[in-house]
């Protein structure tokens, strides 16, 4: 006997797929998965399409040996920023989780904050300092010593800010990982005879390779797509080049076409740092119950203690009293806050907004990456994370081009601009849910079933509450990242509206220094916040932008 | 952590956030709707925020229409007038030298109007078809710092920068200011390719140093960084405000000397505008006394039009300025960009 | 422990579906019930069921079918990756078969083309970590299947369930505060407060202390049969099998083997997997004459009918085997390994091949003696060289 409402559903194909797995969302995840794809490709598949529509110029461009020059300053920034960014990262990483230096707590929460300062702060305030008509030369020259003796300008400079700004990628990957390593190998080198440098060489080294390699990676992705920096700091990189294609010429293809060629550059770094991770998380789960060994410092703690905070005050302390100093008076940051409230709000909402809608789709493709291992599972991966690889240029680039042929009637809104968060940070959110949500147990969902709930029920009621301090970090990352953003903000903003690094940046063009640092202080005190309390939460903080 | 897990968990119930993404989602496409049918006055203006705003806030206060302005590069914000041709946004067009003006024109871009503030405008700084109009000039200029150059130092001719005494100390803007460009077209004119070629070269030997903007020019001659700086005019005055210790040369202004490049910032109507009453009310704004008055006073420029006092700004009475025409420079743009790639 | 008598234990209503309201005849002498003898209406019927993944690569299931009568203890028994937990979770429906037919309740649950989800099956499920929602407390737990009742209803069915089970006293508790074995009883208390027709157990004591199952599995058992629910088990513990169970389904592979009584499971296999999985068993040659079945051991009847001239292993467990000290045996002890309540000895016999006996805790043979050894098999079970008997 068959009653009325039991489901038919069909064989053959998708219905199988669903069928088999029995716990079907059915045709509304099926559509929504659609449309995500849909979103987060499309401007990246119009982009290309446009690059190409070239025909041989492309190849005549590629062959270019300024083109060439180009991919090899690029690569070669990005490279030393990373190895920087390493060195400053590294050692840390080990002091404040495998010492006893006293006051580690507070320096690892304070080692995160750097990422609070987006690079394009960091490039400014260091060009005050070490430029060539900065502090440190004037003072030289009033010494009378002559000629300048730094200049940060250039490719070193570039390389030494973007390292000064990332390396907490590195410590906070390298120090998960330390923290959470098994002490039972390193005890067994001790038993062996090795003394705690060998032990570091032979033992905990070649253990740290993987998620060294994973924040190696993520800072030479940021590097390889950063713009507002070394634009600042007068670097000739792609992003910058792109971005004067798009402000030269009348022709936007030598653009998009410069922006298919970067995108073929992320990609294969992307592939790479997905290879060396193969499917692991970034942050490892304590393996073993007992803490890490832990070394004592005796007579190295006064220069371990100067080490780190010689690293903190070069990308924290420092910057921010060049920030304080610059603004003035209290007044003066007072008097910036009231002129650039409007820019303030639009700041806050587009990023509100982004962060929002992104949690609300990173939900959803955690979940169905998570419970439903399937084709749509890994298709929906792979097209989320595309905005991870494309730099903010070139995704503004690719927005503008799609929604101005296509969809006139979001083209020039700020609807654009959240558009423009959505997608680059979409990875961000799906990672914060899909971190929180290996850790429920799929038992509960189906025990919500066979208590008689439906998957979506068993969704609200059961999975969510679980996962919300997940969807939280997800969204304090997105916003966090959001507020930050310039490259593709200053694409895609329509008229007069302004947001605060977009401001920062004008400021800092047009040299008015005192509105580029209050403004930056306000940015930096807002983002701080939520910077801070993630930071207290475990495995997200490395998807950090 | 914990804490906060448990603050989150007591605090952010699932209603309350699905409440608040929806309100979110609302005013998202309240905007949206919005933004489609604002009427606030876009002006596109390649003309630095600095010089513009005080301008643009005496227009709102005066007549009481809300403007919506997007500085950036005039080449970058022509690019999105022709991307946005089928559904124009922006209603005014302010770039920092008329060039491009003529080519939107010739793309079909722009919307002809004969305000009657322009009919005292020289015809050299207007378009022939109404399509633009000058609103105040800039002069291509060499200015220096007086601690490490004499005035006597100086060349009379931009082409006396390329001796080796020069070397390394000369900074420019390179051609994503529209001005620059606009002088090595009116180079090219007046030289011919082969020697405008040649004396670039040279220059770049030399170690001219490729600025992005003209701010980074004056504040480094300001500072020492550079002794000599080709800008314009309204910067040696910004450099005597910012208290910096430069000169100023016209060069090239003997009988036989080509002049001095006077790049008229210019202004035009959107074609397709939505707000055109609004736009036209705005150009003739522009070329009305209180609005010169400030652009003089306070950005430094050239007035054009006549009976408009020029307080510490050199007029145009005042020196030789190259001639040629707008469109000229236009139809040269290409080969300019061509020729000289490392700017 | 509550004294349920005859009463409505509860109607399933879930979203969409007839009430199927139905009562539960509890046993007059509650735990030490034993299976009526008249027929009772079939609650689960499975018809051939076979599951694949991979394509038809893997078989977890094969072409199972058995049914279980209401008020009736199965327990599957089997190792791991025989298929029982796929069984069962395609009775509780988070898998649909690729073959087969699933009836409960006398509803044709999945079969071709029908499938209906679970929450719409009225199956209740205690899993292995016992899955109980962390963000809850007892009560809330409990109470997650009864959201169709009125909040009196609900309150008198979360005490009677909470009751059932002798957990009262932790209503508010979280379930991080419980002990491993009051997880357990709440997970059972909350799959049975909505009155299900079947409850579903997977391995549900694997996650207990040692000392603690023996007591948690009689207790498990006789709330079992006080509500008269029908129960499927999933275990790879054959003592938890026998002990709690009503009939023992034995799966390997995939397949069936057997399903019947746990004395006859273990007494007569049916193959010669179940043989060995189920207790220890050793396997001696022998040659069917006729009546007699001819082996080193000695000659035995041939009690399953097989045919002459066959080549047969018989099966023969360690408490079957005698042992005695005889200098003139060529049997030898190899080796003793005291078990507490018995000595096991591994015995070699002359013709190279070696037998377990069990004997008594106190009776010590040393290694090397020579024994006799004695079969006294109650059953005798032969299988002939497929493994299955005959």
């Amino acid at each position: 006997m068959v009653s009325s409402d039991v489901r038919r559903v069909e064989l053959g194909g998708l219905g199988t797929l669903w069928r088999s797995q029995a716990a079907a969302l059915g045709t509304p995840a099926a559509v929504g998965t659609a449309l995500i794809i849909l979103l987060t490709a499309s401007p990246l598949v119009n982009l290309l399409a446009s690059a190409f529509a070239g025909g041989s110029k492309v190849f005549a461009i590629l062959a270019n040996s300024s083109t060439l020059s180009l991919i090899a300053r690029t690569v070669l920034l990005a490279t030393l920023a990373t190895l920087w960014a390493m060195i400053l990262g590294l050692p840390p990483a080990w002091i404040l989780t495998r010492t006893d230096l006293p006051g580690r707590r507070i320096l690892q929460v304070i080692g995160v904050l750097p990422l609070a300062i987006p690079p394009y702060i960091g490039a400014f305030t260091y060009i005050t300092l070490l430029g060539p008509v900065g502090w440190v030369n004037t003072t030289y020259r009033a010494m009378g010593a002559g000629g300048p003796i730094v200049n940060i300008y250039g490719l070193w400079g570039g390389a030494l800010v973007l390292g000064l700004f990332t390396y907490p990628y590195i410590l906070l990957i390298v120090g998960s990982a330390l923290k959470g390593s098994d002490p039972a190998l390193e005890e067994a080198a001790r038993a062996a005879g090795l003394g705690p440098v060998g032990i570091f060489l032979r033992v905990t080294f070649p253990l740290l390779r993987p998620s060294l390699l994973a924040g190696a990676l993520l800072v030479f992705l940021y590097a390889l797509s950063d713009f507002g920096a070394v634009s600042l700091l007068r670097v000739n990189t792609f992003t910058t080049e792109i971005f004067h294609q798009l402000n030269t010429r009348f022709d936007q293809r030598n653009a998009a076409i410069l922006s298919a060629i970067l995108i073929l550059l992320t990609a294969v770094v992307l592939i790479a740092q997905r290879k060396s991770l193969g499917r692991r998380s970034f942050v490892q789960r304590r393996s073993g119950t007992r803490p890490p060994t832990i070394y004592p410092l005796g007579r190295w703690k006064v220069p371990a203690l100067c080490c780190s905070y010689l690293v903190l005050s070069g990308s924290v302390f420092l910057p921010i009293a060049l920030l304080l100093y610059q603004t003035g008076s209290p007044l003066n940051l007072l008097h910036t806050l009231i002129a650039g409230h409007r820019y303030l709000w639009n700041s806050l909402w587009t990023a509100t907004v982004a962060a929002t809608v992104a949690s609300g789709l990173g939900l959803f493709v955690a979940y169905l990456t998570q419970r439903r291992k399937g084709l749509a599972g890994l298709l929906l991966t792979s097209a989320t994370q595309l905005g991870y690889a494309i730099p903010g240029t070139v995704l503004g680039l690719s927005l503008i081009l799609l929604y101005n042929a296509y969809l006139p009637w979001i083209y020039g809104t700020a609807a654009m601009v959240i558009l423009g968060y959505l997608l680059r940070f979409l990875p961000q959110a799906v990672q914060g849910s899909t971190a929180a949500l290996v850790q429920v147990n799929p038992n509960l969902e189906e025990a919500a079933r066979s208590l008689g709930r439906s998957p979506w029920q068993a969704l609200r009621e059961v999975t969510v509450p679980l996962i919300r301090p997940g969807i939280a970090a997800g969204w304090m990352l997105v916003f966090i990242s959001s507020m930050k953003e310039l490259a593709a903000t200053l694409l895609l903003r329509p008229a007069g509206f302004d947001t605060l690094p977009v401001r920062i940046w004008i400021a800092s063009i047009e040299v008015d220094y005192a509105v580029a640092a209050a403004t930056s202080l306000i940015l930096i005190a807002i983002t701080a916040l939520p910077l801070f309390l993630i930071s207290r939460l475990d495995a997200t903080v490395s998807q950090l932008d | 952590m914990a804490h906060f897990r448990r603050l989150v968990r007591r605090h952010l119930s699932t209603r309350l956030l699905s409440s608040w993404a929806f309100l979110l989602t609302v005013s998202l496409l309240l905007h949206v709707h919005a933004a489609a049918s604002a009427s606030e006055l876009v002006i596109y203006s390649g003309r630095k925020e600095s010089a513009i705003k005080p301008v643009v806030d005496l227009f709102e206060r005066q007549t009481g229409i809300k403007v919506a302005l997007k500085t950036g590069k005039t080449s970058g914000l022509a690019n999105e007038m022709l991307q946005e041709r089928g559904r124009p946004r922006a209603d005014i067009f302010i770039a920092t030298e008329a060039g491009v003006c003529e080519i939107l024109a010739k793309e079909g871009l722009l919307e002809p109007y004969a305000s009657p503030g322009a009919r005292a405008m020289p015809a050299a700084h207007k378009s022939t078809r109404g399509l633009w109009t000058g609103i105040s000039g800039r002069a291509r200029v060499i200015i220096y710092n007086k601690n490490l150059v004499r005035e006597s130092d100086i060349p009379n001719s931009i082409f006396g920068l390329t001796e080796a005494k020069w070397k390394g100390k000369v900074a420019i803007a390179g051609t994503r200011e529209r001005t620059t460009l606009a002088w090595l077209s009116a180079l090219l004119e007046v030289m011919g390719e082969a020697k405008a070629k040649a004396y670039i070269d040279k220059l770049l030997e030399n170690g001219l140093k490729v600025l992005p903007d003209n701010s980074d020019v004056w504040r480094g001659v300001g500072s020492g960084e550079f002794a000599v700086g080709l800008t314009n005019s309204p910067n040696y005055h910004l450099a005597l405000e910012a208290k910096l210790p430069v000169g100023v040369v016209y060069p090239d202004q003997g009988p036989a000397g080509m002049g001095v490049l006077v790049n008229p910032n210019a202004v035009a109507i959107v074609k397709g505008a939505k707000n055109l009453d609004q736009a036209r009310r705005f150009v003739d704004f522009l070329l009305s006394k209180p609005s010169q008055e400030l652009l003089v006073h306070h950005a430094f420029e050239i007035p054009l039009l006549p009976g408009i006092d020029p307080g510490l700004v050199r007029p145009l009475a005042g020196f030789r300025a190259l001639q040629i025409s707008q469109e000229r420079l236009a139809d040269l743009e290409d080969k300019t960009i061509a020729l000289f790639p490392g700017l | 422990m509550g004294n349920v008598a005859r009463k409505r234990i509860g109607e399933i209503a879930a979203v969409g579906t007839k009430i199927i309201p139905w009562e539960q005849v509890s046993h007059p002498d509650g735990a030490n019930a034993v299976p009526i003898s008249s027929p009772r209406p079939m609650v689960i019927r499975l018809d051939r069921v076979s599951k694949h993944y991979g394509g038809d690569a893997i078989a977890a299931v094969e072409e199972i079918s058995f049914s279980v009568e209401q008020g009736e203890i199965l327990v599957l028994l089997g190792p791991s990756g025989c298929g029982k937990t796929t069984t069962l979770r395609l009775i509780a429906g988070f898998e649909a078969p690729d073959g087969g037919r699933i009836e409960i309740g006398g509803r044709t649950v999945a079969h071709d083309t029908t499938f209906l989800p679970p929450e719409q099956r009225g199956v209740g499920m205690v899993f292995q970590d016992y899955a109980l929602f962390p963000h809850l407390t007892v009560q809330e737990n409990v109470a997650f299947g009864l959201h169709h009742l009125g909040a009196e209803q609900q309150r008198n069915r979360i005490a009677e369930s909470l009751d059932l089970v002798g957990l009262s006293t932790l209503q508010g508790r979280y379930p991080y505060e419980l002990s491993g074995g009051q997880q357990q009883r709440v997970a059972l208390a909350r799959a049975l407060a909505p009155g299900p027709q079947v409850v579903l157990l997977d391995e549900p004591f694997s996650n207990l202390d040692a000392d603690m199952r023996a007591q948690i599995r009689e207790d498990v058992g006789s709330i079992l049969r006080q509500a008269g629910t029908t129960a499927i088990f999933v275990t790879h513990d054959q003592e938890e099998a026998f002990v709690i169970a009503d009939r023992v389904g034995v799966l390997n592979h995939g397949r069936l083997e057997q399903l019947d009584h746990s004395e006859a499971i273990y007494h007569t296999p049916a193959t010669r997997f179940i043989a060995g999985f189920v207790g220890s068993a050793d396997f001696v040659p022998g040659l069917v004459q006729g009546e007699r079945i001819i082996t080193e051991l000695g000659t035995f009847p041939n009690q399953q009918g097989l045919s002459v001239g066959q080549a047969v292993e018989m099966m023969i467990r360690p408490d079957d085997i005698d042992l005695a000290p005889d200098e003139a045996s060529e049997a030898t002890v190899l080796t003793r390994q005291f078990r507490g309540a018995d000595n096991l000895y591994c015995v070699h016999l002359p013709s190279g091949r070696k037998i377990h006996s069990s004997q008594g805790s106190t009776k010590l043979i040393e290694p090397g003696t020579r024994v006799t050894v004695k079969a006294n098999p109650t059953h005798v079970v032969c299988f002939n060289i497929n493994g299955l008997a005959q």
